[in-house]
């Protein structure tokens, strides 16, 4: 029991928009992921969306700021990171999630996440063919073999735990034909 | 008289020497063992700056990604804001008398060269409210 309960003058937050944009202007949906899965994909997102997030910038570079004039290409943006997180959902979501929660613990530090980062990439390279790649360097942070700064070992415990659980699963379903799925 | 001659066998040796533990190693030991923990040292701290570097780079890419996306949905609701107050200022200019009107239609800028969002809200005078 709350005592705000019987305050009736208490305002009902509904979560409705009540001007919403004017109907000549096509809807699309929220992208609707959080930082830390965004974090996650972000680098994906970039990969494949790249024409898209260019075109919208260099609009909004053209156009003086562009909030009115570039909301086509906006739209386009948002659908494409629409479709790559649904893309990844739909192939990794074990990973991603696995990946996105460890970032969410360690305070969004992708140096504290590598483990689990790897098999978040090694997936997705597989079912996406997408690749995290930074650009303007040789040395990719993220592949570097003995970091310095690699926080607390929790996400390489749960990575192996992870990869573990997956392991029995996948022979106790196929038991018989795993001699193909070891590539 | 017989002389003060020292005894037989000689005298017992002089301990000239202070009897002290020993102080440990050599100097040069202490020397090129402090030189090479410094030096190891500061080959790990640069070695760490350089991670630390390509960490920042990494969320600094990370966010240029990210920021079309987030852009995108900011001006959607810029927009939405600025067509919703486009809506209500015509709902006012309706019920407002002519003279308020025409004053109302003036244009605020001279310049028209670029699009301006509205800063200013359109309605009575704050002295006739």
């Amino acid at each position: 029991m709350v005592l705000g309960q019987f305050f009736t003058a208490r305002h009902e937050w509904e979560n409705i928009d009540k001007n919403q944009l004017p109907s000549d202007i096509p809807e699309v949906d929220e992208v609707g992921a959080t930082s830390a899965p965004l974090l996650a994909a972000s680098y994906y997102i970039g990969a494949k969306c790249k024409p898209y997030n260019d075109d919208f910038m260099l609009c909004k570079d053209e156009n003086n700021g562009g909030s009115l004039e570039c909301l086509k290409e906006g739209r386009r943006v948002t659908r494409c990171a629409i479709s790559v997180l649904k893309d990844i959902n739909k192939y990794c979501f074990d990973e991603f999630k696995l990946h996105y929660e460890c970032l969410e613990q360690e305070n969004h530090r992708t140096g504290h996440c590598r483990p689990s980062e790897g098999v978040l990439g090694k997936c997705i390279f597989q079912h996406l063919n997408l690749e995290k790649k930074i650009p303007g360097v040789e040395q990719q942070i993220h592949l570097k073999p003995n970091p310095i700064f690699t926080g607390t070992s929790k996400d390489k415990k749960k990575t192996a735990e992870f990869l573990k659980a997956r392991e029995s699963s996948t022979t106790t379903a196929s038991a018989p034909a795993s001699a193909p799925a070891s590539n | 008289m017989a002389q003060d001659l020292p005894p037989i066998g000689g005298y017992e040796p002089v301990q000239w020497k202070r009897n002290l533990p020993s102080r440990g190693f050599r100097p040069t030991i202490y020397f090129w063992g402090i030189t090479g923990l410094m030096a190891f040292g500061f080959y790990r701290l640069y070695q760490g700056a350089d991670e630390q570097r390509e960490l920042s780079r990494e969320r600094q890419w990370s966010r240029f990604y990210l920021e079309p996306l987030l852009l995108a949905e900011e001006d959607r609701n810029i927009a939405r804001r600025y067509y919703s107050e486009k809506a209500r200022q015509e709902l006012v200019r309706d019920s407002m008398s002519e003279e308020v009107k025409a004053k109302f239609d003036q244009e605020i800028y001279n310049d028209k060269s670029k699009f301006r969002f509205p800063k200013y809200i359109a309605g009575p005078s704050s002295s006739e409210r």
